[in-house]
């Protein structure tokens, strides 16, 4: 472990940060002598316009690398400076803004929060702070005991064993999917617990802020992403940073879905910007005659419940126009939520499987323990023929070509998220009933169903039915090998997974999702039903029919 | 520059003539084992394995010998390797397209679709003619270009290669409907219908499985329409026009006509017609016209009035 190359993070950072400075720098400078219409001052305009435009409604507690006032002076002055004044500020832009992205990595914090401290996430508690909290259970010294124990709940499965010889081989770039701002400290951990190496990451600067999480961040390889920055300069530098890292053998991490899935349905519609640089670092890596591997590692996270999931479908259900990637009051922010969801978790027999699925070569293709690429038909093929140029038979970086590739690395990626999702009983009972509530109201659209205040019972022999259908369903998936069930799921009696459901979805949520009575089950939140139950709309079943068919 | 060439036909025969046109290099893995004088002019026949060396093939074979021959081609390229395809079909059944077959049996990434308004007799006869090459690596188009431009040949490049996949095969149905109605010896104003029906039934069919609806009026769909209906007409046209000679769909008189083209024509309508049922909504109205001729469960003549008694449709 201690030869992860994260633990030489701290000494090669100065490195990375000049490298990172040097690359940007030269692209844009080689850019202005090419077209004119990439002059300096034209870039150093349009940065200072994106970032007065932002700056103008987004004045958040975070540092700022330029103030507003810096970047009005900078554009007014920008007529009367000299190409060489002008450089002079966009490097020391380009370095100000590597040297606030890059992290740190303390290998003393890493032994603490991955050893002592199952999650690291008593670290998100403060003592004084839990017990004037509402809604945790009452069994406090209970609740305690069991999260010392949490990593016994946490299930991580799939392609450990082949990822723990490829880390060997090559440099390993896990991209799982997202869901809460607790999957990357998740993550962390359960590759620890999988004995893989720690990977650096980008993170959102909301989490570098947020007083439950900064410490971490702050110490254990993530760098810092904010997402509200857009010009051009910002994103150069991001996937500079990130190709730099890899082609340094820094294991990496990314959440190829962008930002956290508002709808909980699985992740198809990936972003690639990051994903490209493992291509790119590849192709350096070869041209300086190192043939060092990058392996993409596809991981599902799989929740029962999700911390951020009432907001997260919110907004899903609100969004009409551009993605907002910042939640300004989520759950995800308050103290006591953050406590009320993991005292009133901890007690179930698990709390989230991460699965991981069989890892690929940076253009799609299956890579086994031996670290060769294999092709669809099982051939074993040589992965630096798909660099070579076509023509001359040389290997070379061809941006039209690489962006093809990473589209389908990122399609090949998508598919692997649907297989190796696992669907859990707080899902398949969440579905059911929203399919049930739909049933009722067949006139009514998703919309104008979340929108009714009503308070509806479902009786428990049709949910019983009605489960039943859907596991006959997702069985047959899982033996197709279309999607993988939670042991309770694929082998467990309808009763037990009707029960086993019901009692999680009342668990976290204020009000419970849904609650026990006499008849069967009251229905309290139907966004929250239909969060739940997207996951296994992923798979495309005709809910209506299946419905129809419980109720015969 | 040197080529590999697999296949025959038509088609074939004018990418063959092209290629000669450029004085570029090419050698042929003869699958059929097709006797010498069989083969092509100025074609070195070659084992398969000297392929592993040659980064551009082309292939034209027709689609039940399309993945057998991919996968014989996988076991002796690379990720290197550029395939560029000439088959105007979809997979029976699974309507996949000939790229994506190949890319499920070779190692490569890199696929093209060559098509267009390229007739054999045309081509041989060192007659102007153009082509699209659709891929989504522009190094494939490159090189193409530099084996196939010439004062004769022009080359167009388009980056949907599964619309104008779908596009060029769905083409086919419409001439075959329009092989029907010239056997009738109706006037050019029905041809000119079917002509301009086609094209948009084939944009809606090509948007739902994927692809542009503008590749439709390019020279994958609309150039390989006007040529398949064109006087003589593509071979599926004929197949439409000895239909109506007898006004009955007879499959064996079919194949014995027109070998393995006709049973591959027939293939085609019934895969597509998956799609009539899987989205109705589409209103792929001659589509469904052929298929209930080449399914018997309608003469040609009652087809095309069929067609005339339809209700009144958006243009």
């Amino acid at each position: 472990m201690t030869e992860a190359p994260l633990f030489r993070f701290n000494s090669e950072r100065p490195y990375l940060v000049n490298e990172v400075t040097r690359r940007v720098y030269n692209e844009f400078l080689t850019a202005s002598r090419q077209s004119e219409a990439n002059a300096l001052e034209y870039v150093l305009n349009e940065t200072a316009y994106v970032e007065i435009d932002r700056l103008r409604t987004e004045q958040g507690p975070e540092e700022e690398i330029r103030d507003r006032g810096w970047w009005k002076s900078m554009a007014r002055s920008l007529t009367h400076l000299s190409e060489d004044q002008k450089r002079d500020i966009l490097r020391d832009l380009i370095e100000s803004y590597t040297d606030d992205t890059a992290g740190k990595f303390d290998p003393q914090v890493f032994k603490l929060a991955t050893g002592a401290l199952p999650l690291g996430l008593s670290f998100l508690f403060r003592a004084q702070d839990v017990g004037v909290i509402p809604g945790v259970n009452n069994s406090f010294r209970e609740g305690i005991r069991q999260l010392r124990n949490l990593g016994d709940r946490v299930v991580v499965e799939g392609h450990t064993d082949t990822m723990r010889k490829l880390a060997e081989i090559g440099t390993l770039v896990v991209v799982p999917t997202h869901s809460s701002n607790m999957d990357s400290i998740v993550m962390g951990w359960s590759l620890e617990h999988a004995g893989l190496p720690p990977v650096t990451y980008g993170a959102g600067k909301n989490l570098f802020t947020n007083p439950l999480t900064s410490f971490f961040m702050h110490n254990l390889g993530a760098y810092k992403v904010d997402r509200r920055i857009k010009h051009n300069v910002y994103k150069s530098i991001l996937k500079s940073y990130s190709q730099v890292l890899l082609e340094r053998g820094y294991h990496s991490l990314f959440f190829p879905g962008g930002t956290r899935c508002r709808s909980n349905i699985v992740e198809s519609n990936l972003k690639l910007g990051l994903l490209g640089t493992a291509v790119s670092a590849y192709i350096s890596n070869l041209e300086k005659g190192q043939n060092r591997p990058i392996f993409i590692c596809p991981a599902t996270i799989n929740y029962n419940l999700v911390l951020e999931g009432e907001s997260l479908i919110r907004e899903h259900l609100r969004r009409s126009g551009r993605a907002r990637y910042f939640l300004p009051d989520d759950e995800f922010n308050q103290i006591s939520t953050i406590v009320r969801f993991v005292m009133n978790t901890v007690r179930m027999d698990s709390t989230t499987i991460i699965r991981y699925g069989q890892p690929m070569d940076v253009f799609g293709n299956r890579v086994e323990g031996d670290g060769e690429s294999y092709d669809d038909r099982g051939r074993r093929i040589d992965a630096t023929d798909f660099v070579r140029s076509l023509s001359t038979g040389d290997i070379v970086h061809d941006t039209q070509r690489d962006r093809e590739y990473t589209r389908y690395t990122g399609k090949r990626i998508g598919e692997s998220f649907v297989k190796n999702t696992v669907l859990v009983s707080s899902l398949v009972v969440a579905y059911a009933l929203f399919e049930l509530i739909r049933h009722r109201y067949p006139k009514l659209d998703v919309y104008q169903l979340m929108r009714l205040n009503f308070d509806e019972t479902i009786p428990w022999h049709e949910l019983r039915s009605t489960v039943g259908e859907l596991v006959s369903e997702i069985r047959r998936l899982a033996d197709l090998e279309k999607v993988h069930l939670a042991p309770l799921v694929a082998n467990g009696s309808i009763d037990e997974i009707v029960d086993s459901g019901i009692s999680t979805l009342t668990m976290y949520h204020v009000p419970a999702a849904v609650e026990y009575v006499p008849s069967g089950v009251r229905v309290n939140h139907t966004n929250l039903l239909y969060f739940y139950g997207n996951r296994v709309r992923t798979f495309d079943l005709d809910a209506r029919e299946l419905v129809s068919r419980a109720l015969e | 520059m040197r080529v590999g060439l697999v296949g025959d036909g038509d088609r074939f025969d004018a990418l063959v003539a092209l290629l000669g046109q450029t004085n570029t290099e090419t050698v042929l893995w003869n699958y059929k084992r097709q006797r010498k004088k069989d083969l092509p002019d100025g074609v070195e026949s070659v084992p398969l394995k000297e392929f592993r060396d040659i980064p551009l093939i082309f292939v034209s074979v027709t689609m039940d010998e399309v993945r057998d021959v991919a996968r014989s081609l996988g076991d002796h390229t690379t990720g290197r390797h550029a395939v560029v395809h000439l088959c105007r079909n979809l997979e029976h059944k699974s309507l996949k397209t000939v790229s994506q077959v190949l890319h499920e049996e070779m190692p490569t990434h890199r696929y093209a679709f060559l098509t267009g308004p390229m007739l054999r007799e045309d081509v041989l006869k060192g007659l102007p003619a153009s082509g699209v090459c659709a891929t989504t690596y522009d190094e494939i188009m490159d090189y193409v270009k530099e084996v196939l431009v010439s004062s004769s040949f022009r080359l167009y490049r388009n980056h949907d290669i599964r619309g104008a996949e779908l596009a060029a095969a769905y083409c086919r149905v419409i001439a075959m409907a329009a092989g029907v109605a010239s056997e009738l010896h109706l006037g050019m104003s029905i041809q000119s219908t079917l002509f301009s029906r086609g094209l948009a039934e084939m944009g809606r069919f090509v948007a739902y499985r994927g692809g542009l609806e503008r590749t439709t009026f390019g020279l994958s769909g609309c150039a390989n329409l006007f040529i398949d209906s064109a006087a003589p007409g593509s071979p599926d046209f004929q197949i439409g026009a000895e239909a109506m000679k007898k006004n009955i769909f007879d499959h064996n008189a079919v194949i014995k006509k027109f070998g393995t083209r006709g049973k591959d024509m027939m293939d085609l309508v019934e895969s597509l017609a998956v799609v009539l049922e899987e989205q109705k909504s589409l209103d792929l109205h001659l589509l469904e016209t052929c298929h209930l001729m080449v399914s018997g469960k309608m003469g040609p003549a009652e087809a095309l009035i069929h067609l005339m008694s339809l209700p009144v449709l958006n243009d």
